[in-house]
């Protein structure tokens, strides 16, 4: 079950979970590109991922997140990184490719290689571990409506937003129902002799379509009976609705959106300038 | 007393030409009643409960449905579904909200209630069912009977006249299932004109009730009081049900000439035994 914890919102008090969703959102974009820049070097890049993972360490402790969720939705991250090193290494970027690592056989495999699949992954892991803090630390009826505030323009355009924005929410609120609902087929079809861990790829796929299909005919079931629910207590997609719970912008917020807009400002002119603070301020040239 | 439900030749089919689900079904329930609706799996006992609450509209042209004196039309089925409460079987499928506290408000928002008037309502509907504590828990986190107890405060936060529950206890253990029965119990006590439709497979369940409605492939084949109902064996076996425990001792001890008047409760039992 602790696989299931995953993208969960976590009950906790802390300053992040008191931040607006909206905040958290544009706060979450900027992040992401700050992370997906590229800097001069690679030194100055791996600086910036270590500055950024402080970062996101910071949030994370203040989340109250379980760090083994964390690691546990980083471990699939291998086979991406196995996936990278090959590719690189078959066909590395042509510029930098003075600088060996070691030989196979004839082959050179460059540190730029090995260098290029690392800043992918870490771009990777630091995006991961930043969209699981918003999902641990905001509800999903929240972050829908900072969505549905989002998207608020193209209502003008005769697009019922709120109506959207209900359906992401109720796919959040099932997503943990339908995981439970796999478990149990998984565990259903086992005991009637399938093996979902080994065999040849034919015995594989059949393996996956006998939890698959029964999987859908629940999650039509499913659907069935809420849509009777919901409108049974009166739900009405084109009807006027009140909210409950009303998004308010505070002083944190704009706190939040200052800080993170100053470091994603930085970031953008270390890019773009291509500054490297090894030689500007130490004087001393790493790559 | 007034009626909470006319129902008169209702008759129903999913598919255009198809089997009949329903079959020309006829019964009134008075306002404050408690009536059982029984029947086998597939008898229409759904279909029924979902007719009665709106969420099928196309009946038959020579079917009449009166809730609270009011025709099931274009103008009056909004007011109809105001005064409808639902629980369902399925206690994850009507968890609509992502806490216990949004999916109490979640009814009241498709109202358009007043969100400041909103927190003192959720407090109040989830206080009753004994949920207070759990206002910020996730259902991924609650029991099967406490859902239940959660849709059952979703229900009450709207204040219905009439309460269906289709199977709303089948899916629980026991103990949820006393405790949802229990909570029926004093709600009915608190406010006497609610009326509740519960429709089970649990023949015990029925015995609780004011009348029972007997449905089997689509047809309603008995109505009446319990010990009525249940005194037509015959009938009921062939259509998959059985009489309660307690009525078919009473029964079976009348066979043995004991004279015992039959009987669906235990305390009923027992005095007939004492006398
Ligand atoms: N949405 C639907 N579309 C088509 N047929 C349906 C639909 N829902 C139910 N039926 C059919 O209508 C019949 C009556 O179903 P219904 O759900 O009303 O029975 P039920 O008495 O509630 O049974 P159960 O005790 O299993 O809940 C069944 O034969 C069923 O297959
Ligand atoms: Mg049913």
């Amino acid at each position: 079950m602790a696989s299931l914890s995953l993208g969960r919102y976590v009950p906790y008090r802390s300053p992040v979970h008191f931040l607006d969703p909206r905040t958290k959102l544009f706060c979450l974009v900027l992040l992401i590109v700050t992370v997906f820049l590229g800097y001069a070097n690679y030194s100055t890049t791996f600086l910036m991922a270590g500055v950024s993972l402080v970062l996101v360490l910071a949030f994370f402790l203040m989340t109250r997140m379980r760090f083994t969720a964390l690691l546990k939705s980083l471990k699939s991250l291998w086979f991406m990184l196995i996936f990278l090193l090959l590719i690189y290494a078959i066909m590395p970027r042509s510029d930098n490719l003075d600088w060996v690592a070691f030989f196979i056989g004839n082959y050179p495999i460059y540190w730029a290689s090995i260098l290029d699949a690392l800043k992918i992954l870490v771009r990777l892991m630091l995006m991961i571990a930043l969209s699981l803090i918003l999902t641990a630390s905001t509800k999903p009826l929240d972050l829908t409506a900072g969505f549905e505030w989002y998207l608020s323009p193209i209502r003008w355009l005769g697009v019922n937003t709120a109506a959207w924005s209900m359906v992401l929410s109720l796919a959040l609120r099932f997503i943990p129902t339908i995981l439970v609902d796999v478990e149990r087929i998984m565990k259903a079809q086992s005991s009637r002799g399938v093996d979902f861990q080994r065999g040849k790829l034919s015995v594989r796929a059949r393996a996956l379509v006998s939890l698959i299909v029964p999987l859908v005919v629940s999650s039509l079931m499913r659907s069935d009976e809420l849509a009777d629910a919901m409108e049974g207590r009166g739900y009405d997609p084109r009807a006027k609705r009140t909210r409950y719970r009303k998004l308010a912008f505070h002083w944190g917020d704009l706190i939040a959106v200052l800080l993170v807009g100053a470091f994603f400002g930085m970031c953008v002119a270390m890019s773009v300038l291509s500054f490297d603070p090894f030689l500007e301020w130490f004087q001393v040239a790493v790559r | 007393m007034s009626l909470a439900i006319k129902a008169e030749h209702i008759s129903f089919s999913y598919a255009k030409d198809g089997p009949r689900t329903l079959d020309d079904v006829s019964f009134e329930i008075k306002e404050g009643e408690y009536v059982a609706l029984i029947g086998h799996n597939g008898s229409g006992k759904s279909t029924l409960a979902r007719i009665l609450a709106g969420l099928i509209s196309e009946l038959d042209p020579n079917a009449s449905l009166t809730v609270f004196g009011m025709e099931y039309d274009k103008e009056h089925s909004a007011e109809i579904h105001s005064k409808i409460g639902l629980v369902f079987q399925n206690p994850d499928n009507q968890f609509v909200g992502a806490t216990v506290r949004d999916d109490i408000a979640f009814g009241l928002e498709n109202r358009a209630i007043d969100p400041s008037l909103m927190d003192a309502i959720i407090l109040e509907s989830a206080a009753s069912v004994g949920m207070e504590e759990y206002l910020d828990q996730a259902p991924e986190n609650l029991s099967g009977g406490q859902k239940q107890r959660v849709a059952l405060a979703g229900v009450l936060a709207l204040r219905p006249s009439l309460l269906i529950l289709d199977e709303a206890t089948s899916m629980l253990d026991p103990k949820g299932k006393r405790e949802i029965l229990a909570l029926v119990r004093k709600m009915r006590k608190e406010n006497p004109s609610l009326t509740v439709l519960s429709i089970t497979h649990d023949v015990e369940e029925a015995v609780e009730s004011d009348r029972v409605l007997v449905l089997a492939g689509g047809k309603l084949i008995l109505e009446g009081k319990g010990e009525e109902v249940f005194s037509h064996r015959e009938l009921l076996e062939e259509n998959h049900l059985e009489s309660p425990f307690v009525h078919e001792l009473s029964l079976a001890l009348r066979e043995e000439g004991v004279d015992v008047e039959p009987t669906l409760s235990e305390e009923g039992l027992l005095e007939e035994l004492c006398r």
